[in-house]
């Protein structure tokens, strides 16, 4: 019978998908333990104090709606950076809140009558203040236009060669900047940098910035941060190796300004605005044939706390997955491009699969196992294979992320942290890796259904 | 019905992939373990190495102690990587007094055998340790990893090249500065401030004025750790003649001297805008009240940073104040260099 050749190869096909898949992760986790290995080496000479200063001066850019609860810690632990040369633009979007007034109050700020250059178009900017206590310090008050809008004025104000955003409910470490800047004295072809987030649920903070990495008490954390080890951390420095990582957090990125402005800077029609703007410059100059570099610090550099609710996990991930959605149609011209490289024909397929498809097939994958084998259409040694291919294999990656860390930076140095950390990478294949699937093909419906 | 979708074979081969894949968890997550209990390992091995050799490190700054405790040969990886440190963190007669011990502890020889391993990290160990111990015997096996493919390797041969004979380096490493684009400038200059400006102005110098257009401007930023004054004449020469904009911008980047005016005011109408941005920047730094009237022009060009500049120089001029900068923006017409001014006049206010 005809369904019956359809059942079937629908059991093949997401057999060989979560194979495939699978076998994706762990060759790009192979290729990050080479670039690992050449890193650790290099932070090794990096480090002594022969080799240290020379860091170009950089401009920080915080855009800012309706922060006023946070602005003024955030700001105060940015301006004790360890960081050689570096100015702070708050760029306040039309908040209705008390922003400015708290910014106002805490850093002295006068009104200031730049001369202010807009080389990327975007909404009007009705003031800017500089702080009288912190030369460094200028805030931008501008009309209600989104964050890319936000950014780009931002990017206008900027003085400096590099650009850091930073959004406003980072956590960083005192050496964050230096660390996301080395990639930039170290390939002077490099445009952009940015890292992975790291968890900071319970972690130890002293004056804004973290000090001490802790694991989080919510199990729900936890397991997003072995979460975050497998598919942001180590996905994305394989990827790095081959330049063509596609997928950085926005929230912490360094950029070369002038390549920024060339390309447009940050769009203002699409949500995810700043994975967007990596996968730009990839297409910008693969297509011009310019020879650059992406690159992604795996060092802890940028923390956020994560969510202990199963709603606002949820929330989060439906967004995630709408914001990559975005960024990859925006730039589908990339995918398979003659002069796209390593970029076109491995990493965007691949995100586009795995990544962007991915959460439908795994969901869909799973609901037709279970369904196939409640209703006896699939025999309990077919639904057995399955699940042990579809675990074990996610076992097996999680395994691999907790092994390149140990290999690498040691975050959490306690020997009972690494027992609960091995507990938690076996645990996450047990329900919570399915739900985000879940999670994000809502995303991944939702964009295909409102966008 | 059941769905006999897979042949026993089929499913036998995916039952032992699945198997397979659970066997390979189970050895990594003992191999994670495993890496956790080295670690804990090394770390009590280089404390308890420390809390010896500290110490004696500290010792030897006055004296050489009369005996040094042996180092097993599984620790000098450690012992290494601990004296690297110290003599990073130490200058002058101190260096020279840590190397006594060093040589003392037979740090030359375990260093050259070190380097003949194939781990890239020991053999950094090893060329930061010849560096620094200032080792000649090295000098041929440094010059030849100097030339390696390998950035860092390549880079910290250079610079221990650099620590055992400046000179005599500079001249084997000065083609590599501007050919070896993947050894970042700030650590060329590192390496350069560390051997001192008299060491290295004289073969910079000279290279600079042999510089092929597209190497000069790397050349040129090494320069600000030299004797700059020494190289002026040389750059005076090439700022008359050179056709290049890389060069002329370069160039003036580097003129301190209020003597040079001239080739500043020069380059202010200049077609490319890197090389006015310079022009005005250099006025600023070198001119006087006199070249006011020269830069009242560029706070009209269409470059904001041409504008900024010029406002900026313009307000640094000696005897220039604020009260004349503010009368000259009343009295410009245009209203780029009228905004310019101000915000340079905030700025001045502010600071």
């Amino acid at each position: 019978m005809n369904w019956t050749i359809w059942l079937n190869g629908l059991q093949w096909f997401f057999l060989l998908y979560f194979i495939a898949m699978n076998i994706g992760y762990i060759l790009l986790n192979l290729l990050s333990l080479r670039a690992l290995k050449n890193y650790m080496e290099a932070q090794g000479l990096a480090d002594l104090p022969a080799h240290a200063g020379y860091e170009p001066p950089i401009s920080i850019l915080i855009p800012a709606f309706n922060e006023a609860a946070r602005i003024v810690d955030l700001v105060r632990s940015l301006l004790q950076l360890d960081y050689p040369e570096f100015e702070i633009i708050v760029v306040n979007d039309g908040s209705d809140d008390n922003t400015l007034a708290a910014l106002q109050r805490e850093f002295s700020l006068v009104l200031f009558p730049e001369a202010y250059w807009q080389r990327i178009k975007g909404k009007g900017v009705r003031t800017i203040y500089r702080s009288s206590n912190h030369p460094n310090l200028r805030v931008i008050e501008k009309e209600h236009g989104g964050k890319a809008d936000t950014l780009n004025a931002g990017i206008n104000a900027a003085r400096y060669p590099l650009f850091c955003a930073v959004s406003a409910d980072s956590i960083l470490q005192s050496d964050s900047l230096r660390r996301a800047v080395r990639p930039f004295l170290e390939n002077p072809l490099t445009v952009a940098s940015g890292g992975a987030v790291r968890i900071a649920n319970d972690c130890e903070m002293r004056n804004g910035f973290l000090t001490a990495a802790a694991l989080p008490k919510s199990g729900l954390a936890l397991m997003q941060i072995v979460e975050s080890l497998r598919t942001f951390l180590f996905g994305a420095m394989g990827w790095s190796e081959l330049n063509a990582v596609l997928i950085v957090s926005g929230a912490f990125g360094v950029f070369r300004k002038d390549t920024v402005i060339e390309a447009g800077g940050y769009l203002t029609s699409t949500p995810g605005e700043d994975m967007e703007l990596i996968v730009r410059l990839h297409h910008m100059l693969r297509l011009r044939g310019v020879p650059y570099r992406i690159t992604f610090v795996p060092d802890p550099i940028f923390w956020t706390k994560a969510p202990e609710s199963a709603g606002a996990l949820k929330a989060k991930r439906i967004v995630w997955q709408h914001r990559l959605a975005q960024s990859l149609t925006v730039n589908m011209q990339l995918l398979f491009n003659r002069k796209g490289g390593a970029v076109s024909w491995l990493a965007f397929p691949y995100v586009m699969i795995f990544e962007w498809l991915g959460p439908m097939f795994e969901t869909m994958g799973y609901v037709f196992m279970i369904l196939g084998f409640a209703s006896g259409l699939i025999s309990w040694q077919v639904f057995s294979v399955f699940l042990l291919i579809a675990i074990g294999f996610g076992m097996m990656l999680s395994v691999t992320a907790l092994l390149l860390e140990e290999l690498s930076f040691h975050i959490y140095p306690r020997t009972t942290q690494l027992a609960k950390l091995l507990i938690a990478v076996l645990l996450e294949n047990f329900g919570y890796r399915q739900r985000v699937s879940l999670w994000r093909f809502i995303g991944l419906l939702r964009w295909i259904f409102h966008r | 019905m059941s769905l006999a979708a897979f042949s026993v074979p089929h499913l036998k081969l995916l039952l032992w992939v699945g198997v397979a894949v659970v066997g390979i968890t189970m050895l990594l997550l003992v191999q994670t373990v495993m890496l956790r209990v080295q670690l804990i390992l090394r770390r009590r091995r280089e404390q308890r190495l420390a809390a010896l050799w500290q110490p004696l490190f500290a010792q030897s700054m006055a004296v050489l102690p009369q005996s040094l405790p042996p180092i097993a040969r599984s620790d000098w990886d450690a012992f290494l990587r601990l004296w690297n440190n110290t003599q990073e963190s130490l200058s002058g007669e101190s260096k020279h007094k840590l190397n006594q011990l060093a040589w003392a502890c037979g740090v030359s020889h375990a260093a050259q055998q070190l380097l003949s391993q194939n781990s890239m990290r020991a053999r950094l160990i090893a060329v930061t340790a010849l560096g620094h111990l200032q080792e000649k015997n090295a000098w041929a096996r440094l010059k030849r990893m100097a030339d390696d493919p390998h950035p860092l390797l390549s880079l910290a041969a250079a610079r221990a090249l650099m620590q055992i004979d400046a000179k005599t380096a500079l001249t084997e490493l000065l083609p590599l500065f501007t050919r070896r684009h993947d050894w970042p400038l700030n650590k060329i200059a590192s390496m350069i401030s560390e051997a001192g400006a008299d060491a290295v102005t004289g073969p910079l110098t000279l290279a600079v004025e042999s510089a092929a257009p597209e190497d000069f401007p790397r050349l040129v930023r090494l320069l600000n750790v030299a004797h700059s004054e020494q190289a002026l004449p040389a750059i005076r020469r090439i700022l008359q003649s050179a056709a290049d904009d890389r060069v002329i911008s370069s160039c003036l980047q580097t003129l301190t001297d209020p003597e040079d005016v001239g080739l500043a005011l020069a380059y202010l109408r200049h077609p490319s805008w890197f090389v006015r941005v310079q022009a005005a920047s250099a006025l600023g730094r070198i001119g006087s009240k006199e070249d006011l009237d020269a830069l009242i022009a560029p706070l009209s060009d269409p470059v904001w940073w041409v504008r900024y500049r010029a406002a900026q120089g313009l307000a640094s001029l000696p005897q220039v104040t604020l009260d004349e900068v503010r009368q000259i923006r009343d009295r410009v017409n245009d209203r780029f260099a009228k905004d310019i001014l101000t915000q340079v006049i905030a700025e001045k206010q502010a600071s």
